[in-house]
């Protein structure tokens, strides 16, 4: 059920970016009119529903899709992506995230304070994350043949599957006379559930001759005890902080660190940490006249399954949550044109630094940009950024930075950022 | 080994965990399938081989005989009494009061035995009591011959009144399990006699009875399961005739061919458990083999002679109860090298024997324990001199492979050989009809054996054999097919001459797996 729930996302999330970016670009002028949307800044009251999903890899998009969706994987393809990946810390990543926000305006005096505002947030963030070496995806793919007589790097495998809750309330406090606004949120987490595993110095050496296998390394792996949506197997909190300078048609930065925040799972959750050094040697038969029937009884991820739970210690953890530091900086050269940089860094998790240089062309109703970006679950790749006014209540924006979803032997990724702002 | 697999299938599921529909493509695998080692306990049977000081092996054939099936030491009645209640004339009884007590003093048949005590692991009795008053009664039953911790077994039970047309009638299940059963009777003087006292009254509850001369209430208790464990007593003189089988496992993989032990020891060990004398001739002791069909039969005086057993004593231990009479005979100065030889599937016996040959000599005072009778150990020792002339070791494995996902490759099977002889092996497929539908072995290979030190005679250096197999089309479609591997070894000594073995003595078989799989 899993599975197929994700291969349905999956196909819904794909559908959602194309048709959204045919949106974008086709879009007809005439629905662009009026109001000017390139001014971020909050002015009015609004309830915002925002859908992020973000799947990146280091490996293209053509074997990602052939291996999500049960295809035949040729060679080419293996050997493609074998060249793309680096010795060590290739991620693959799936970020999901739907928001339901209101933002109260300044306009309104709050416990007789002037030039505050508030948010009240609601949100899902599901994280599926895998950190593995090139030694990993080629033992994968290829097998242990091309690794007789060494070692596979199998260090620091990284995987980390989590979906939380978080409820927020925001308080912003804008700054007039120096052009600034800041403020913070504090949030409630409650985890719907947590996987997460780790080895470290892990290495599989195959012998020349095949004669045995050797397996060395620290695993380390924590589990809730229930793996559905439904489930609230733990509670935290957390906090976002922002800073913006913006001079209007000139420049705006603004910082934020979002989700500084942990989760405490429950006592049902199980931890596992072990350093094996196994040697295989082939199934143990004590006499060769007297096989087993069958050799192997149980299915591996039956025997996996009691073996971590012979070694797990069922226990109440705490685990930090992804947290992101952004920097933004919007220069206008012109008063619809304008230059963008963006820096995101995600800690505790595989999330590599992000960069992105964009441009953009504002209009009264619309914005429109294009940028070039680097990082994160994916490589090098290309984006656009499309916002236009569809009424006087209603500002459709559209970001995605995987336009090589289209090129799928060349790139890798698929995702966008879709936000819908209904102004009170 | 176990471990590594499961820590591998553990970074497979986590690379990649949310794999959907499988997708495929060709993994090419080397790794370690099976790894096995053999030794002299695998081809005799582990329990069956000891290690001497000298690190040398024996073989070691322990056969423990039951002489005598104590079973068929008692014998009873199943029913134990029949007690029939009348008054010879009309009377009318108020609720309440009692109809009759009545003393049962109850002899029990067990054909020439004269117990004074028994005990049973399982007693079960079955206690009927059938009425014609028309009134409900209340029925006690005492067996005072029954005790368990002090306590005499006693039942109370209501039977229902009679109808104008139907008797009534009520059943119980008694359970006298390891109640100590006294056979003295009521002034400890008798045997083979039982006490109990039964006891009828009008149930309070009902009305007044008129009871009339063809009124009765019959009462008769059986015994529906009866497995002794003790009795004490005079256990009769009995004659027993004894014929039986006990199979031999350390050759049971021996098919054909021949080897030769030397220096046999053997001894026969006999245990008397009973507290009687018994007088026992062993008619008969045999090897068989089954299959070619052969019978060799011991050659030693202890064959034809008569054997008395004095009687066995009591120690009041309750772990072991019993001082056994015990006698030991040599029998390595006879036949018993030839009666292995034929590699036997089962060791024959033929034993007759009388209890208490002098009658009563005891003054009563014979016993015995029902797990425990008459028993012999026939213990050989065979230092495994061994000598092997196309000596044929075969077995049959069930196999089973589902997995159709190996497109190509090839398996090797490694092969350390550290024993004296040579062995030529093929693993040949079998279907459900154990007919033989492919061989995994291009032809039967020889593997050489072992490199013996000259001047020590002992193997101190394995010879390697590496068997390839190439996993061609038709032989994938077979294994998936093939229901049993049937593997056949063919050993022949060096020279065909006689060599101890010796601990460090076996074979490293380990099967690599080369192979293109399809995921």
């Amino acid at each position: 059920m899993e599975n197929k729930g994700q291969r349905v996302f999956f196909t819904m999330a794909l559908l959602k970016t194309v048709m959204v970016f045919l949106l974008g670009l086709f879009a007809s002028e005439s629905l662009l009119r009026a109001q000017n949307v390139k001014d971020t800044t909050l002015l009015k009251s609004e309830v915002i529903l925002t859908n992020t999903f973000d799947l990146g890899s280091a490996l293209n998009n053509d074997l990602l899709s052939r291996y999500y969706f049960g295809k035949s994987i040729p060679e080419t393809s293996l050997s493609t992506n074998l060249g793309r990946l680096k010795t060590a810390n290739n991620v693959l990543g799936n970020f999901w995230r739907t928001e339901l926000q209101y933002k109260h305006d300044y306009s309104k005096n709050i416990l007789g304070l002037s030039n505050l505002a508030y948010t009240i947030d609601i949100a899902l963030n599901s994280y599926q994350e895998i950190a593995f070496t090139k030694d990993a995806f080629a033992l994968f793919f290829y097998g242990n043949k091309r690794f007789e007589g060494e070692k596979a790097n199998l260090n620091n495998l990284q995987f980390n599957r989590q979906t939380f809750y978080q409820f927020k309330w925001g308080l912003f406090k804008k700054d007039r006379p120096h052009k600034m606004e800041y403020g913070f949120k504090l949030a409630l987490n409650l985890g719907a559930f947590l996987e997460n595993f780790n080895s470290n110095s892990a290495y599989l050496y195959t012998d020349t001759a095949g004669l045995y296998l050797q397996l060395n390394g620290q695993f380390n792996e924590l589990m809730t005890m229930n793996k559905g949506l439904g489930n609230i197997q733990g509670v935290g909190a957390g906090v976002d902080l922002f800073f913006q300078k913006k001079e209007s048609n000139k420049y705006c930065f603004r910082i934020e660190l979002n989700n500084f925040g942990f989760i405490r799972w429950n006592k049902s959750s199980k931890y596992y940490s072990r350093h094996e050094n196994s040697r295989f040697d082939g199934l143990e038969v004590s006499n060769i006249f007297r096989m087993p029937n069958p050799l192997i009884t149980t299915t591996f991820n039956d025997s996996l399954r009691d073996y971590i739970n012979q070694w797990s210690k069922k226990e109440s953890f705490s685990t930090m949550i992804p947290m992101d530091v952004l920097i933004k900086y919007r220069y206008f050269f012109k008063s619809d044109w304008s230059a963008s940089f963006l820096f995101n860094y995600r800690f505790f998790s595989v999330y590599k630094p992000f960069y992105q240089l964009g441009l953009n062309y504002h209009h009264q109703r619309y914005t429109v940009g294009l940028n070039a970006n680097y990082g994160g679950y994916s490589k090098f790749n290309m984006g656009i950024d499309l916002g236009m006014k569809i009424c006087s209540k209603f500002v459709l924006k559209f970001k995605s930075r995987y336009l090589g979803a289209f090129m799928p032997k060349r790139f890798s990724g698929i995702g966008g950022f879709l936000q819908l702002n209904y102004i009170l | 080994m176990r471990k590594l697999l499961l820590l591998l299938s553990m970074i497979v599921v986590i690379f990649f965990i949310s794999c959907q529909k499988k997708a495929s493509w060709d993994r090419h695998i080397l790794a370690p399938l099976l790894n096995t080692h053999l030794d002299v306990g695998d081809i005799f049977g582990d329990t069956n081989v000891q290690e001497n000081s000298d690190q040398s092996w024996s073989l070691i054939v322990k056969q423990n005989l039951n002489l005598l099936a104590t079973n068929k030491v008692i014998n009873m009645d199943d029913t134990i009494s029949v007690d029939l209640f009348n008054i010879p004339f009309t009377f009318t009884i108020p609720p309440g009061q009692k109809v009759i007590e009545k003393q049962n003093v109850t002899p029990l048949n067990f054909k020439g035995m004269e117990l004074k005590m028994a005990r049973a692991s399982v007693a079960r009795m079955k206690f009927y009591v059938t009425n014609t008053i028309k009134q409900p009664l209340l029925v006690n039953y005492k067996l005072y011959s029954a005790t368990l911790n002090g306590l005499v077994y006693e039942i109370t039970t209501e039977v229902p009144a009679a109808s104008d047309t139907a008797k009534a009638f009520v059943v119980k299940d008694i359970d006298l399990d390891n109640y100590n059963i006294d056979l003295t009777g009521p002034n400890g003087d008798a045997y083979n006699t039982i006490y109990a006292t039964t006891t009828v009254w009008i149930h309070p509850d009902g009305d007044t009875a008129i009871v009339a001369p063809t009124d009765s209430v019959l009462i008769v208790s059986t015994f529906d399961e009866f497995k002794p464990a003790y009795a004490r007593g005079y256990l009769g003189e009995q004659q027993f005739d004894t014929r039986g089988a006990e199979a031999i496992g350390a050759f049971g993989n021996f098919k054909s061919g021949s080897f030769d032990i030397k220096k046999v020891k053997a001894s026969i060990d006999i245990y008397n458990f009973i507290g009687a004398e018994l007088s026992i001739g062993i008619d008969q002791l045999a090897t068989k083999r089954n299959s070619p069909p052969s019978i060799v039969n011991l050659n030693n005086p202890i064959v034809g002679s008569i054997i008395n057993m004095q009687r066995a004593a009591e120690s009041n231990l309750a772990e072991y109860p019993i001082y056994p009479r015990h006698k030991h005979y040599n029998l390595t100065n006879s036949n018993i090298d030839r009666m292995i030889e034929i590699m036997p599937d089962s060791l024959l016996f033929h034993i007759s024997a009388v209890m208490n040959p002098l009658g009563n000599i005891s003054a009563g005072n014979d016993f015995i324990y029902f797990n425990k009778g008459l028993e012999a150990n026939i213990k050989l020792n065979i230092p495994l001199d061994f000598s092997a002339n196309n000596l044929l070791i075969e077995d049959n494995s069930p196999i089973h492979i589902e997995d159709k996902k190996v497109k190509s490759g090839a398996v090797t099977i490694y092969i350390e050989n550290l024993f004296p002889f040579s062995v030529n092996i093929q693993f040949y497929l079998l279907d459900a009809n154990n007919q033989i539908v492919d061989s995994l072995l291009q032809r039967n290979t020889l593997i050489a054996a072992g490199q013996m030190d000259n001047s020590s005679g002992v193997v101190m250096k394995a010879s390697n054999a590496r068997l390839p197999i190439t996993l061609s089309s038709s032989l994938l479609t077979n294994l998936g097919l093939a229901e049993k591997i049937k593997i056949k070894a063919r050993i022949n000594t060096i020279q065909n001459q006689s060599y101890q073995l010796y601990m460090h003595y076996g074979m490293n078989v380990k099967i690599v797996g080369d192979m293109l799989y399809g995921e």
